[in-house]
């Protein structure tokens, strides 16, 4: 393992370290644009130069592997030079576009200007214009002007999706990204282009101008949009969540996710079922838990005819508790699935299941036999053998005609109880809908298609009145003399664990 | 100036001692908390430095480490003109130090705003309650924990809730009339 | 003295001590402080005192602040001497940051400084004054302060809340005409000065009400944390403009106004002979200032010009930083005192690298002089409390923060 001096600090590395990797692992920031983890390494943009002792040439450390014996200064007066000249190089054509740009404040010029440059500008003629907002995708627009060419944007294209859109056109000063003609950036991964780009050349379509980023606060969560669980920074303000970032994770998702599950922050605030609602009159918890109460406990005595919908949207406490209270409170045999129905998939991050928690939910309804298949559940309505429904989440996992077929034949049930986020069809039908929480108003586990568990962080209050699916469970159960207590959500998750062997093979916790 | 005030502090309770230093010109020293009253007796009694004068007592929460308060006391002699800086790490869960209400008069209300700002009771304080805010007021607000938006509980007036308005209004509807002005 | 003219009517009447609530808003305080006194007839026996009405949250609102935008709370600390509270504070950061500030830079917050602490006592004199009963005197104080803070409005924009001082300097210069508008100020805060002194000094009335009340012993007051003019007053030559110079008073000759009796008529002269000696000060820095720039260049603290800003990419990224992000200060703790109007006024500034501040402690002069107020009432008459309460001049913004 050859050893190394940086600034002064000796460290062992592995061979084949890059000196900038070395000198992140002994504590000394290197400041690069061009290199990225996950990319193959060009040595483009000259920010990482360092000084090497025995060379007579400033080497660009994100390329330059470490030999045994190498002493290397990232702070010399040499480097420090040359960190300046790089910078003003770049700034020279660079837009004042701070007060309009959507990176300020995550971009890294300001950044490494404010720490490695600081001086004033040396430039006395015009900057190069060039075109501002090019919808370079469908989901990206390009600014050529505050692009660096970097080519970390090519890279991913090239590297990550394979997809190959993208490419440099002209020369010196007039060189800027495009597709290739005839094609657009339109890959299913494309902004994460904006996520890398070091600047604000690309920026994603759907956050431009929403929200300065001092102003977002960041929770660790999980993407819902399907099954492979990527995970995200989730970025609200003022109790609204503006975007989804990805968020590292080697076993998941690396540092990317696609662009459908970015898109999935706006079901949070669209249609919320806030106000508990009984039969299309709006009431509060502590009325409806008892009306709740009283109907249940009639339609219970019906033996035989309630079923149960759970929603592989819920996460694995949500599921526990639901099985508790169809099994103990309500007494139902008939547990049925829902959710989204499958979609488009691929062989990256994509996955055909539309929804978080599957495995969870196979995993706590683990016995032989207990889940039943949606299609089943209509024909049990049709046919009068349910004659009374509590439904977790609004989501069906049938094609359209059989979701329409679904929903009239909800006009034969005595009682449609409802527990979801969203208004709609269903809610208007329920004779009881309750408000449930998103995944950003709770905290909880989704366990991927990998059998990964992964613990997401709650983000702010649930919104108007909705609660969390498993309180929501406690407070019916208590309205029907039964006793489900638990104040907090990792009190569920030790019993859950502790209760299903199966969930030994699911626990291991993702990297952080 | 120099360093003679931390060598004093260290020549007499070195074991009490845990760091020192002298960063911007302000002499520093951290302490055990158990005998921090008899350092600062003897650093306000003795010839050599004469810390007549109790500056601050004031508190700092470092939220993420573990001990998570330190007590700062400012000590300054008017004839020698030097300032010692005299810190006192505090665990969260054991969160009290002994009082030095007897060394300097205005210690007490010092302490006092230490208790009511961040919660570190002070053992054998004679009159530990809050300075600057009401005695209802629920939490220690500069605590890094304490919600600067977060809202207090309404105070029941007098046992039951008195609504003025109500009360003025019934006084005015029973108080005989006399001869008022009706234009 | 009082005692022996109660005494035998004591022994006659059987009483019980009356408390009385001299409640936060009293006319003759002039700030929001609630004294329960027990008397026995007129005399105080025991006094409690609460404070707090004025609290505003001084320190917590500074952690969620840039260091920039700590400056317009500052000023509402002691609000009738802002710019010592501005300037008391740009030290400390600076101090944290390791940076100096222009020549001229501190020679006009020398300046400015002493502009406050003339509208500070010319504020307590004439409200001490007025509570005696002495309207005349207020009037003639107030005209002082009112000609202060035209010159201060000058400079900073505002009378009361200025926000003047910035980390690494100031907001602005002088103004051109600055030294010829002090040229008649000063003939009229001397003619004040000389008025009030007639007025005031000899006065019959005010000596009997002022000699020998609220006395502060040498010991009590070192003990119970007096600085400044309350101090001093004692006996005690405490003062950290001389004892630690700062700013420009290392190069400018003034005297240190010292009582014997630590009486209310001692503040009330040692006051009166600051309000000389600040003019003597301002006179001086006005003479041997030089023109130069007024802000530091560090390129972490000093904002560019504003056509930079505008024109050049580094200048916007570096005034968007700086304002958005707050200057970065090094983490590390300091304490930093200077002479406010009332006393040492002590900045505790710890950072944690970031360019919001981690904690700021302000060590204000006016919530310790309540802390051992009791003492100078009790024993004393209820009518001693009134100027007693003047001449220490508690300040409620810096006593409640």
């Amino acid at each position: 393992m050859p050893k190394v001096t940086i600034n002064g600090t000796e460290i062992e590395v592995e061979k084949g370290t890059t000196i900038l990797r070395a000198a992140a692992q002994a504590g000394y920031e290197v400041p690069h644009f061009c290199y990225h983890p996950a990319l193959s390494i060009p040595a483009n943009c000259r920010m990482c130069l360092v000084e090497v002792e025995g060379s007579w040439k400033l080497q660009p450390s994100c390329y330059s592997q470490v030999s045994d014996g190498m002493v290397v200064n990232t702070k010399s007066e040499r480097v420090i030079k040359a960190q300046k000249a790089v910078l003003e190089f770049i700034l020279i054509n660079h837009p004042v576009d701070c007060p309009i740009c959507d990176q300020a404040g995550e971009c890294k010029l300001q950044d490494y200007y404010m720490a490695y440059d600081a001086q004033e500008s040396r430039l006395r003629t015009e900057k190069t214009a060039k075109v501002k907002v090019f919808p370079i995708g469908p989901e990206v627009l390009y600014d050529g002007e505050r692009c660096i060419l970097c080519t970390r944007c090519v890279r991913f294209c090239e590297e990550i999706t394979g997809t190959n859109e993208l490419t440099i056109i002209q020369r010196g000063d007039a060189a800027e990204i495009r597709p290739f003609p005839g094609r657009s950036l339109d890959n299913p991964y494309s902004v994460c282009t904006a996520d890398i780009c070091p600047v604000g050349a690309l920026t994603s379509r759907d956050f431009r101008f929403k929200c300065r980023v001092w102003l977002l606060s960041s929770t660790d969560s999980v993407c819902t949009g399907c099954s492979n669980g990527c995970n995200i920074h989730l970025e609200h303000f003022r109790n609204e969540v503006q975007r989804y970032r990805p968020r590292f994770n080697p076993d998941v998702n690396d540092y990317w996710m696609c662009d459908a599950g970015r898109l999935t922050y706006k079901a949070i605030h669209t249609d919320r079922l806030t106000r508990p609602m009984s039969n299309g009159a709006e009431l509060n918890w502590h009325g409806v838990s008892g009306t709740a109460a009283d109907k249940l406990g009639r339609a219970i005595e019906d033996k035989g005819t309630f079923g149960f919908v759970v929603s592989p949207q819920a996460s694995c406490e949500d599921l526990f508790l639901a099985r508790r209270f169809a099994k103990e409170v309500l007494g139902t045999e008939r547990i049925y699935v829902g959710g989204n129905p499958d979609g488009f998939e691929d062989d990256f991050l994509i996955k055909a299941d539309k929804n978080p928690n599957t495995r969870g939910l196979q995993t706590i309804f683990g016995h032989e036999g207990e889940l039943r298949d949606f299609g089943a559940l209509i024909d049990d309505i049709e046919s009068g053998a349910v004659t009374s429904l509590y439904m977790m989440e609004t989501q069906i996992p049938v094609a359209t005609e059989e979701s329409a077929r679904f929903v009239s034949a909800l006009d034969k049930l005595d009682l449609f109880v409802l527990q979801a986020q969203h208004h709609g069809e269903l809610s208007t039908k329920a004779h009881i809908a309750l408000p449930a929480c998103s995944h950003a108003e709770t905290e909880g586990t989704f366990v991927n298609f990998d059998g990964i568990a992964q613990e997401f962080d709650r983000a702010f209050a649930p919104l108007g009145e909705s609660l969390p699916h498993w309180q929501i469970f406690m407070r019916l159960a208590r309205a029907m003399n039964h006793k489900l207590t638990y104040t907090f959500v990792h009190q569920i998750r030790k019993e859950m664990f502790e209760d299903s062997a199966a969930t030994e093979e699911a626990s291991q916790t993702p990297a952080e | 100036m120099a360093k003679k005030l931390i060598d004093f502090v260290k020549k007499h309770f070195g074991d009490e001692v845990l760091d020192a230093h002298s960063r911007l010109g302000n002499d520093t020293v951290v302490v055990e908390r158990g005998r921090v009253a008899d350092i600062i007796a003897r650093l306000r009694d003795d010839d050599a430095t004469q810390m007549n004068m109790l500056r601050a007592i004031t508190c700092v929460d470092y939220l993420h480490r573990e001990p998570r308060f330190e007590v700062v006391y400012i000590l300054y002699s008017i004839a020698k003109k030097h300032m010692l800086t005299v810190r006192v790490v505090v665990p969260e869960d054991d969160c009290n130090v002994p009082t030095i209400e007897h060394l300097y008069g205005c210690a007490a209300w010092m302490e006092r705003e230490v208790w009511d700002m961040y919660g570190v009771t002070f053992e054998g304080h004679s009159d530990l309650r809050r300075v600057l805010l009401y005695e209802e007021f629920e939490g220690h607000p500069l605590r890094k924990d304490y919600a600067k938006q977060a809202s207090q509980p309404r105070l029941e007036l007098l046992g039951k809730e008195r609504d003025s308005v109500e009360e003025f209004n019934r006084y005015v509807k029973d108080k005989p009339s006399e001869g008022s002005r009706q234009a | 003295m009082a005692e022996d003219i109660y005494k035998p009517i004591d022994q006659d009447i059987h009483s019980e001590p009356m408390i009385l609530q001299m409640g936060p808003s009293h006319p003759a305080t002039h700030g929001t402080v609630r004294f329960t006194l027990t008397l026995e007839g007129e005399k105080v026996i025991k006094c409690e005192t609460e404070v707090g009405y004025l609290h505003r949250g001084f320190e917590k609102e500074c952690e969620e602040a840039t260091w920039t935008q700590v400056f317009p709370y500052t000023d509402r600390l002691n609000y009738v001497s802002p710019l010592l509270n501005n300037f008391g504070y740009a030290l400390a950061v600076e101090r944290l940051l390791g940076i100096e500030v222009p020549e001229r830079c501190d020679w006009i917050r020398t300046i400015m400084g002493e502009l406050s602490r003339l509208s500070d006592h010319l504020t307590c004199i004439g409200a001490g004054g007025l509570e005696l009963g002495a309207m005349t005197a207020f009037l003639y104080a107030i005209e002082g302060r009112e000609l202060v803070w035209d010159l201060i409005e000058q400079v900073t924009g505002a009378r009361l809340t200025v926000s003047y001082g910035r980390i690494g300097g100031l907001k602005d210069d002088l103004t051109p005409d600055f030294a010829e508008r002090w040229a008649y100020t000063r003939e009229r805060l001397i003619e004040i000065h000389e008025t009030t002194h007639k007025l005031l000094t000899r006065n019959r009335i005010f000596l009997d009400r002022m000699e020998g009340t609220g006395v502060i012993t040498p010991e009590m007051g070192v003990s119970y944390g007096y600085t400044g003019v309350c101090l001093r007053s004692t006996g005690v030559a405490y003062d950290v403009r001389k004892d630690h110079p700062y700013f420009k008073y290392g190069e400018v000759d003034f005297d240190v106004p010292v009582g014997k009796h630590g009486d209310n008529m001692d503040r009330y002269l040692c006051r009166m002979e600051e309000l000389v000696q600040s003019i003597r000060i301002i006179d001086q820095c006005l003479a041997k200032m030089k023109p130069g720039p007024i802000n530091t260049d560090d390129p972490r603290v000093a904002l560019p010009s504003k056509d930079k800003v505008y024109n050049t990419i580094e200048g916007m990224i570096s005034h968007f930083k700086i304002i958005f992000e707050g200057v970065q200060v090094p983490a590390g703790e300091v304490y930093s005192y200077t002479e406010g109007g009332n006393g040492e006024l002590g900045f505790y500034i710890v950072s944690n690298g970031t360019g919001k501040p981690w904690k700021i402690h302000v060590r204000s002069p006016s919530l310790i002089v309540m802390g051992g107020i009791h003492k100078l009432f009790e024993g004393g008459l209820l009518a001693d409390i009134i100027p007693t309460f003047d001449t220490v001049n508690m300040i409620g913004g810096e006593c409640d923060k």
